[in-house]
């Protein structure tokens, strides 16, 4: 089984202005689909995807109702064992799977759309403006992601909705320097250049030139940070600054059940097995992506 | 080179000042006060509203906002951080008492890493597509995607309740280290043994190992010498990135190890909205990350001799 | 007229033969490096007790130097620098003889004009003490009637001095005027039977034993030095890691385990097992009646009729945290017995009052909704917001409960500056509030209506003169008995009135290897204990 990036077959260097130009989806795709770690990673996260969609309507009970005596070991009626409050975890992680899930997304769409916006301006601005913003980008990617999360929490209070934000905030200069140094190389190829000539306004340019162009790292950055943002949150919840209860959160129930982790090991395992899964499938298919849409880019984050 | 060691420097500065610029304003925009969240904990008796506006005075929280900053910003340039609210004690001092904690941690980790990643991506671009490289690849997959104080918890339930070989907790010398840097070295290795993989692969495909294969170098001679010192630049670039990644997971490891560092005292001074000890905290982190990331550059120009030093 | 005197000679002997006849003949002589796991949450940030405002600091600095007078297990005031106290009637001026032929651990003597120094150290606006210098409170004068003879005086009754008095440090004059503020608290210097040697912060603190101490503590059995060589408070962060500190050997003491490992040691006959129950409040929910639904009396009264602690306690902690029935704990000397039972779980009730308060429960929902009720628009749900800091699982628990009554609780885990900051907007419905002092003054801090303003600990909103009158005479009777009735007449107002939610108390479990440490003392109060008389063999 292959797994990680594919080298470069043994065909002329693509060159980036090629695949700019021609984006060739099919053999991107086909490339895509010769990793078989990629293909794993995709099939697992189609199959929470579906999870998420369907949650709780196949969880076989309410994640929220205290239904046994709690700390109850896996067994036929349940099938992952009861949590601290006597509820079902494997009903928890199928119904928390939806929370989880928004909680990558969400953040990485609450980062992304800032940071891109950044980029593109400081990229294709140059001067004044990108050196103030170069500098503003340095100083918030030299600050630890999940202090300047943690600040943003201790200000709004902890909930779902602001670990999004916050994770998001702690994000977006990734965005921002890695959508720069695209702006940067492909605002001087010819064709962009040809369209500054043409008359082209500059926003226009902006969007359907220079971005378009730079879809493919920012594709792949998106993935790995979804499993970074499940995992950053996992982290907010085990400082008790993550998602409130009874929110069936993957983080917020694993960080829960650490205290009993010698006594009741499945209250904590099994959402921390889940959120492996995901953040796994984000990886894979990251860097399947990533070799598929360019091998000869890499990314150093 | 020293002049261009001398104006990366100077770079550094404008970041640090914007750096230091955020921190104040962020820690003032928090709510509450830290008199009034010491004493939200506090456990003795009653204490009355006039105590509480007297006790904000003394601890001299009522001065303009921008006095405090440029007091901090001055205080800065001279090795000054100013005083902790919570502590009562000079800022720079339980920055470097713990100073020494953190970087073993984080050095440790870094070089647990390196140890385990190393092989395994070496392992897994030689034997491509192989059994090895599929197993070496899931373990680095896996060790990146868990959340860290989980493993910690579970390196602790094995190595310290069951087998007793480590201690649970606490800085006393190597043996407590080798928990917390493992923790953090695993999931960094994973990162790195993936990096290596595609690295070496790639590099091993380049014509010139191909040309001292034809010349029937000896196998080993050609991975070694060759393939890993071409496989490493990029590894190295990544190097500075780890390290800001493991003074991130010390926020986490320190507190599942109970180990002193700057992590948790960062952590506990921002929910005690101690903010001399944040700004100090959060600009020494910042400045020996990007100090890192300097030498790491460094590094890179000397080892990839295409790079040359710019203004 | 009343006055009260400590007696030295009775009191000490009888401590001391208590205490004598509790421990094995020659233990003490084995001495030992003791060290105790702690909870790191409760590590002090300054060490100096005259500064920082915790329980902790204040434990710790016990060993390096004796308070005048000490609560002893049975929670009596027994003298220690002190050898006898008396006040006047009205509660005003305080008299204090003290202890001849003691000195500090730095030789200088100890007297009138050492007490002298620290009350005035501690009023002093350079040390801005955090807590000390509101619970010695505003005295006018601190006179030095002769070397061992010390005069407080105050413009009001100040009848909370001992309990300020048994957790005040008593610093060397001579090594306090030394060093700064900052430094003091590494240097500590004090008459206690250890001194301070090292402390590595978020780590470890270390003393060791003063060979010069007299044993001054009425706790201690024999005069002279403590029998342990070095004492370690070791700091532990996770919960899963203190509860089985000691049998991976790392600590001799596990102190404040939590409820899940208790069963562990319990049943284990090599281990000793200690459960101490902490006075003051309670894991408590005050109520905001300033807006609905918390205004109406009916809503607040349903919700303690809906809530059954007792599940609580069996679903979380295995039945082992204590019962909490009212604003002051079950097991305080002054809780109002009346407030066991007032409020049985009795859902029906709760949907009776709710349904009259006009929160109706439509047809096919869980939740109940508005309809008619006084400042809410019709088909608003009756929400109620759950803030705490910490535990958050009682909460989840009650959470489940009260649904069944109706009532979504919203459960939201609050970090301090949040707490801080809808409190003083009054933006909660339920808010945690935790007063851990045993003396009952803390009822005024929290109930009188004079206190209901920015930095105040009143957050209720609820004025009634009678409560603002009873409450206010905790802090001037001098009579202890008088003092309880009042705070027993203060509990019955607040919970006829339902304006708090007493949900659990969570004592302090200790476990130890039992053959291995001898004579560990815990305090009345479970945040307290003496090592006075303890030795550990290796």
């Amino acid at each position: 089984m292959r797994m990680g990036s594919i080298a470069p077959a043994a065909t002329a260097p693509i060159t980036y202005e090629e695949t700019a130009l021609r984006p060739a989806r099919l053999q991107w795709l086909k490339l895509y689909m010769r990793n078989k770690g990629a293909v794993l990673g995709a099939i697992l996260l189609l199959l929470w995807g579906i999870v998420a969609i369907l949650g709780p309507s196949i969880a076989p009970y309410d994640p929220m109702e205290m239904l046994s005596r709690p700390r109850r070991p896996p067994s036929a009626d349940f099938w992952l064992g009861t949590d601290l409050l006597g509820r079902d975890v494997f009903s928890r992680i199928l119904v928390g799977s939806q929370i989880s899930l928004q909680l990558g997304l969400i953040s990485v769409v609450l980062g992304g759309v800032p940071g891109i916006v950044i980029g593109l301006i400081a990229g294709y601005a140059g001067g004044k403006i990108d050196t103030l913003l170069s500098r503003v980008i340095d100083a918030l990617l030299a600050l630890p992601s999940i202090l300047l999360a943690l600040v943003v929490i201790a200000a709004l209070g902890p909930s779902i909705r602001n670990v999004m934000i916050s994770v998001g905030i702690a994000t977006m200069p990734l965005y921002a320097r890695l959508v720069r140094s695209s702006v940067l190389t492909i605002k001087e190829l010819p064709y962009v250049e040809a369209a500054r000539v043409v008359g082209n306004p500059t926003w226009r340019i902006m969007i359907f030139h220079v971005l378009v162009n730079a879809y493919a790292p920012v594709l792949v950055l998106s993935t790995l940070q979804v499993g970074n943002a499940i995992l950053i949150g996992s982290g907010l919840s085990f400082l008790g600054l993550g998602a409130q209860p009874p929110t069936p959160e993957w983080g917020l129930m694993s960080a829960e059940g650490r205290e009993v982790l010698n006594r009741a090991w499945w209250i904590s395992t099994f959402p921390g097995l889940a959120i492996l899964s995901v953040v796994v499938a984000c990886n894979l298919v990251g860097d399947g992506l990533r070799s598929a849409l360019d091998p000869r880019m890499r990314m150093e984050k | 080179m020293s002049r261009y060691l001398l104006s990366r420097i100077m770079q550094l500065l404008p970041v640090l000042l914007i750096i230091s610029l955020v921190v104040f304003a962020i820690m003032h925009l928090l709510p509450g006060d830290p008199a009034e969240l010491m004493l939200a904990g506090a456990e003795g008796g009653a204490i009355t509203p006039e105590r509480l506006a007297e006790l904000k005075e003394q601890m001299g929280l009522n001065d303009p906002l921008a006095v405090q900053y440029l007091r901090f910003v001055a205080g800065a340039v001279t090795g000054d951080l100013g005083e902790s609210i919570r502590f009562r004690a000079p800022v720079t001092d339980l920055i470097l008492d713990r100073f020494g904690s953190t970087i073993a941690l984080a050095v440790a980790g870094l070089a647990l890493s390196l140890v385990i990643g190393l092989p395994l991506g070496m392992l897994a671009a030689v034997r491509q597509n192989s059994w090895a490289d599929t197993l070496a690849m899931g373990f680095a997959y896996v060790g990146a995607s868990m959340p860290v104080y989980w493993v910690g918890l579970v390196l602790i339930l094995l190595f310290s309740f069951n087998l007793g070989w480590f201690p649970p907790a606490g800085a006393d010398g190597w043996r407590s280290l080798i928990l917390p840097a493992l923790t953090l070295g695993l999931v960094s290795a994973g990162v790195i043994s993936r990096l290596i993989r595609s690295s070496m692969v790639e590099v091993l495909s380049e014509d010139y190992i191909r040309a001292a294969r034809a010349k029937g170098l000896n196998q080993r001679t050609i991975l070694w010498r060759h393939g890993l010192k071409n496989a490493l630049i990029p590894v190295i670039t990544m190097l500075g990135l780890q390290f800001g990644a493991m003074l991130a997971g010390a926020v986490v490891i320190e507190t599942v190890f109970s180990r002193p560092g700057i992590g948790r005292l960062v952590v506990a001074a921002i929910l005690q909205k101690d903010y001399p000890l944040v700004q100090g905290c959060i600009v020494f982190l910042a400045t020996v990350y990007l100090l890192v990331n300097l030498f790491v550059d460094l590094a890179y120009a000397w080892l990839d001799p295409r790079i040359r030093y710019g203004g | 007229m009343r006055h009260w005197r400590g007696k030295l000679e009775t009191l000490s002997l009888l401590t001391f033969l208590a205490a004598s006849s509790a421990l094995p003949a020659g233990a003490i002589a084995a001495g030992g490096n003791l060290r105790i796991a702690f909870p790191a949450n409760q590590e002090p940030a300054s060490l100096d007790g005259h500064v920082d405002p915790y329980q902790s600091t204040w434990l710790f600095n016990s060993f390096v130097s004796d308070p005048l007078i000490v609560l002893n297990p049975d929670g009596k005031y027994v003298p220690a620098l002190a050898t006898s106290w008396e006040a006047s009637p009205d509660g005003k001026v305080w008299t204090f003889k003290l202890r001849e032929g003691v000195t500090f651990q730095d030789g200088t003597k100890f007297g009138a004009d050492a007490v002298k120094f620290n009350l005035e150290r501690i009023a002093d606006p350079k040390t801005a003490s955090a807590q000390l210098k509101s619970d010695i409170g505003p005295f006018s004068k601190v006179e030095v009637l002769d070397p061992l003879t010390v005069r407080i005086t105050y413009d009001t009754p100040w009848v909370t001095l001992l309990d300020a008095l048994r957790r005040t440090p008593l610093w060397s004059p001579t090594a306090a005027q030394k060093y700064s503020i900052a430094e003091f608290q590494r240097n500590l210097v004090g008459t206690g039977p250890f001194k301070l040697s090292e402390w590595k912060q978020n780590d470890r603190l270390v003393f060791s034993r003063w060979d010069g101490y007299g044993g001054w503590n009425p706790i201690q059995a024999k005069k002279g030095p403590v029998a342990l060589d070095t004492l370690t408070i070791r700091f532990i962060g996770e919960a899963s890691v203190l509860g089985n500190i000691v049998k991976t050997g790392d600590a001799d003491i596990a102190f404040a385990l939590p409820a899940s490992v208790i069963d562990d040691y319990k049943g284990d006959k090599t281990y000793t097992f200690l459960s101490k129950d902490q006075s003051g409040t309670g894991l408590s929910m005050v109520m905001n009646t300033r807006k609905p639904p918390l205004s109406d009396i009916r809503v607040r009264q349903a919700i303690l009729y809906s809530a059954d602690q007792n599940a609580v306690n069996d679903i979380l902690f295995d039945g082992y945290y204590a019962k909490s029935e009212g604003p002051l704990n079950n097991n305080h000397p002054c809780f109002w017995s009346g407030a066991s039972g007032i409020y049985k779980t009795d859902l029906k009730k709760a949907g009776e009052l709710l349904d009259a308060a006009g929160w109706k429960l439509p047809s096919g929902k869980a939740i109940r909704e508005a309809s008619g009720v006084n400042g809410v628009s019709d088909g608003t749900p009756l929400r109620i917001r759950y803030n705490v800091l910490h535990h958050k699982e009682i909460g989840e628990v009650l959470q489940q409960q009260m649904r069944k009554a109706g009532i979504d609780l919203v459960v939201e885990v609050v970090p301090g500056p949040v707490q801080i900051e809808r409190v003083r907007n009054r933006d909660f419905e339920l808010m945690y509030e935790r007063q851990r002092s045993p003396d009952p003054a803390i009822l005024d801090q929290i109930w009188n209506s004079k206190w209901d303003q920015p930095g105040g600990w009143a957050w209720t909103g609820f004025k009634d003169a009678r409560l603002d009158e009873t409450v206010t005479k905790l802090r001037s009777l001098p009579d202890i008995a008088a003092r309880c009735d009042a705070a027993k007449e203060a509990q019955k107002i607040i919970m006829e009135n339902a304006l708090m939610l007493p949900t659990l108390s969570d004592p302090v479990f200790v476990a130890y290897p039992t053959d291995r440490v001898k004579g560990f003392q815990m305090g009345s109060e479970g945040n307290w204990f003496f090592v006075n008389n303890t030795t550990v063999s290796q």
